[in-house]
């Protein structure tokens, strides 16, 4: 028999279900405005490459579309496998699966990966907002961040391309937030290892940005003082290897299933097959020094961004806290590596949702400051 | 303790889930009526089908209008409703009964859509993993908000989606394809007499340095024709365009030429009329250094800007998809 501890103290009120649509759907709005808009004027940040240019359904696609097109019918086909699954297609699995299924409902393959594709980049704009409100910042900060993120042109490029890069680059403020999440608020061990383990896993399978939250999560769970350091470095531990195996279980499955050898395994190569190939080649003081990120890289990422919004970050995590700084410190350090590994404006901009949350911080931090400025200046003028 | 169940309290049930479903079944009845109304060839089978696509379809619409509804309530609103109707205890017990609920779902979810694929082993795997790569974070991320019970309907909303387009065969892969005469995006033009011209202008940032550079003219189709593309340069001629394959024509231009220059103004006629020897042209020109006025076309009588549809029998602003890389 169940004992009530509690009778009904409290009255049933209608609750604002509507107030925070407002948000979430201006949020929307501005992603479908600029999806249309550049749909209409076409890549703003890149030079188009003619051989990247073709239809599908009568409507614009990127080239690269074909290695996923290619995989629609190992989702919903009974033929034995006609092509494999290389890097290129584990690191968008759910996306591409989610596709796929959209396809057999609708029969459009094209409104399919639009739909993923939007759907991501807008998940994408709400997960900034609430990490950042995690963070302890205030809502202003947090949906200013959400719009610079979702207004970024590492996710506006690659709108109306179908490669799911929108959807794949999205995963990292999604990733970001629930890193969070979990660290606050799963308070067993064993339990918390296995979340953040399925995470980093997660996050292989969605693009690869495991590798830059791996040392958020390390930051996150350093200042996390619940936890003796012992058991701090296990969970950390425990989550890595968890990682590892379900990729290597995820992996061999796929090879057992027929999806092993692939025509575009080349295409993306393994980041950390890329580190230990830089790594053994190192014979001198000066290869390491090439190994290293230098200022060139750190110049190329000021341009990713572009320097003033770049300057303007850098201004507002000085004055964010201890775990922001540290945390977009760590993630700035992985991105800065990784383009070591493969120098391209998108990996430049791996920490993408920390910088934009401290272009935010400045933002409204410089409102605020000319708000009050004006209205001591009305109060000293004697205006009302 | 045993629980017994009146007749009259399951039929009660049955009739309450069956005025639910009452109208999904409608727009089902109405959606086949349509489709052998209207369909060029009216079959009874994929009547039937579409009819249970759209009822399935209304279904998760308004199933997961439901579960936004309950995302977009705050937590402390869930607990204080949930404390004003029933004790804590209560809540928690549901709350945990639903969690079970979750995971049956999910793994009655992943057993039917294994079963349903037992026939194309590869298939059934990267399905059933799909499915639990989108099921289990989606329930995850809803349970923390509106919580289990809510997260029930949307392990059956993802289960009904994944489960199916199983029966289906799409062995076929969707395919991308060329220019279309009346698309809006991407269309090709062609040189409907001899003294027809084609001209891009390519503006260039500083001077070409002392090296060949190579043209780059993308064609609408493999072109086997007796015509050739004859290209100048600076108004300097340099021959016909190749086949470069992959749907190239190209060429290159010798250092001596190309060196110091600032602006290559490449212009294309033909040797001879074939409307089957055509060039794919683009609405986007973003892409192009000169932008919109990177294009333009010759038609015996003046140079106007943009390209030329034949087909459409009219100029349409945009670019023809010609591009200079280093050799």
């Amino acid at each position: 028999m169940i004992t009530p501890l509690q009778s009904a103290p409290l009255r049933y009120s209608p609750s604002p279900v509507w107030r925070p649509l407002w948000g979430y759907g201006a949020l929307l709005m501005l992603v479908c405005f600029l999806a249309l808009a550049r749909l209409s004027t076409g890549p703003w940040y890149q030079t188009y490459n003619p051989l990247g240019s073709s239809l599908l359904e009568g409507w614009p696609v990127a080239w690269e579309v074909e290695y996923y097109l290619d995989l629609i019918p190992a989702f919903l086909g009974d033929s034995p496998p006609a092509h494999g699954m290389g890097l290129v297609h584990t690191r968008t699995f759910p996306h591409l699966y989610l596709t796929s299924v959209i396809y057999a409902w609708t029969g459009s393959a094209f409104w399919s990966f639009v739909t993923v594709d939007l759907g991501m980049w807008f998940l994408g704009g709400v997960a900034t907002y609430h990490a950042v409100r995690r963070l302890d910042a205030p809502a202003t900060t947090a949906a200013l961040a959400a719009a610079l993120v979702v207004s970024s042109p590492i996710l506006i490029s690659n709108m109306w391309r179908h490669d799911l890069h929108a959807a794949n680059f999205s995963t990292m403020p999604i990733g970001l937030w629930a890193a969070l999440t979990l660290v606050d608020e799963v308070r067993e061990r064993v339990s918390l290892a296995a979340s953040l383990g399925f995470l980093l896993f997660l996050l292989s399978v969605g693009y690869q940005y495991q590798w830059v939250l791996a040392p958020v999560i390390g930051v996150l769970l350093a200042l996390q003082p619940r936890f003796r350091w012992v058991e701090r470095a296990a969970i950390f531990a425990g989550a890595m290897l968890l990682y590892v195996c379900g990729e290597t279980l995820m992996r061999t499955l796929l090879d057992l299933s027929g999806f092993g050898v692939d025509r575009y395994a080349e295409v993306v190569q393994k980041p950390v097959q890329l580190a230990l190939q830089r790594f053994l080649s190192v014979r001198s003081l000066a290869d390491l020094q090439q190994t290293l990120p230098g200022v060139a890289l750190v110049i190329e990422t000021f341009h990713a961004y572009h320097p003033l919004v770049y300057g303007v970050a850098l201004i507002g995590l000085v004055f964010s806290s201890w775990r922001v700084r540290l945390m977009a410190l760590a993630a700035s350090a992985a991105a800065l590596f990784s383009v070591t590994l493969y120098p391209a404006p998108w990996t430049a901009m791996s920490a993408f949702p920390l910088i934009y949350l401290g272009a935010a911080t400045t933002c409204v931090a410089t409102g605020r400051a000319v708000v009050r400025g004006a209205q001591q200046l009305v109060q000293s003028l004697g205006l009302h | 303790m045993a629980v017994s169940v009146s007749r009259s309290t399951v039929v009660d049930d049955l009739t309450t889930q069956a005025k639910r479903a009452l109208p999904f079944v409608l727009v089902g009845l109405l959606a086949t009526q349509l489709r052998l109304a209207f369909a060029s060839e009216p079959e009874v089978s994929r009547a039937l089908a579409s009819g249970l696509r759209w009822a399935l379809a209304s279904w998760i619409a308004v199933t997961s209008w439901s579960v936004l509804r309950e995302l977009l309530v705050p937590r402390g609103q869930i607990a204080a409703n949930a404390a004003a109707e029933v004790s804590v205890a209560r809540v928690i017990v549901t709350q945990s009964m639903a969690r079970e609920r979750v995971l049956r779902t999910l793994a009655a979810g992943a057993l039917l859509i294994a079963a349903a694929l037992l026939r194309a082993p590869s298939r059934l795997a990267v399905n059933v993993l799909g499915f639990g790569l989108l099921a289990v974070p989606l329930c995850w991320v809803i349970q923390r908000r509106a919580g289990w019970p809510v997260a029930v309907r949307a392990a059956t909303i993802v289960t009904v989606v994944a489960f199916f387009p199983t029966h289906l065969d799409g062995s076929v892969a969707p395919k991308r394809h060329g220019a279309v005469p009346e698309n809006p995006f991407m269309w090709s033009v062609t040189w409907p007499s001899l003294d027809w011209r084609l001209r891009h202008t390519i503006p260039l940032a500083e001077p070409w340095p002392a090296r060949p550079a190579r043209i780059s003219v993308l064609g609408a189709s493999q072109y086997a024709g007796p015509a050739a593309v004859l290209a100048t340069v600076n108004t300097q001629e340099v021959g016909a365009l190749q086949d470069w394959g992959n749907g190239y024509l190209g060429i290159e231009i010798p250092a001596a030429v190309a060196r110091g220059q600032r602006t290559f103004v490449i212009e294309l006629r033909v040797s001879q009329v074939d409307p089957g020897l055509r060039i794919l042209a683009q609405r986007w020109t973003g892409g192009a250094a000169a932008r919109g006025s990177a294009s333009a076309f010759f038609d015996g009588d003046r140079w106007r800007t943009g390209t030329f549809n034949d087909v459409l029998d009219r100029s349409q602003p945009g670019i023809h998809l010609i591009s200079v890389s280093a050799s």
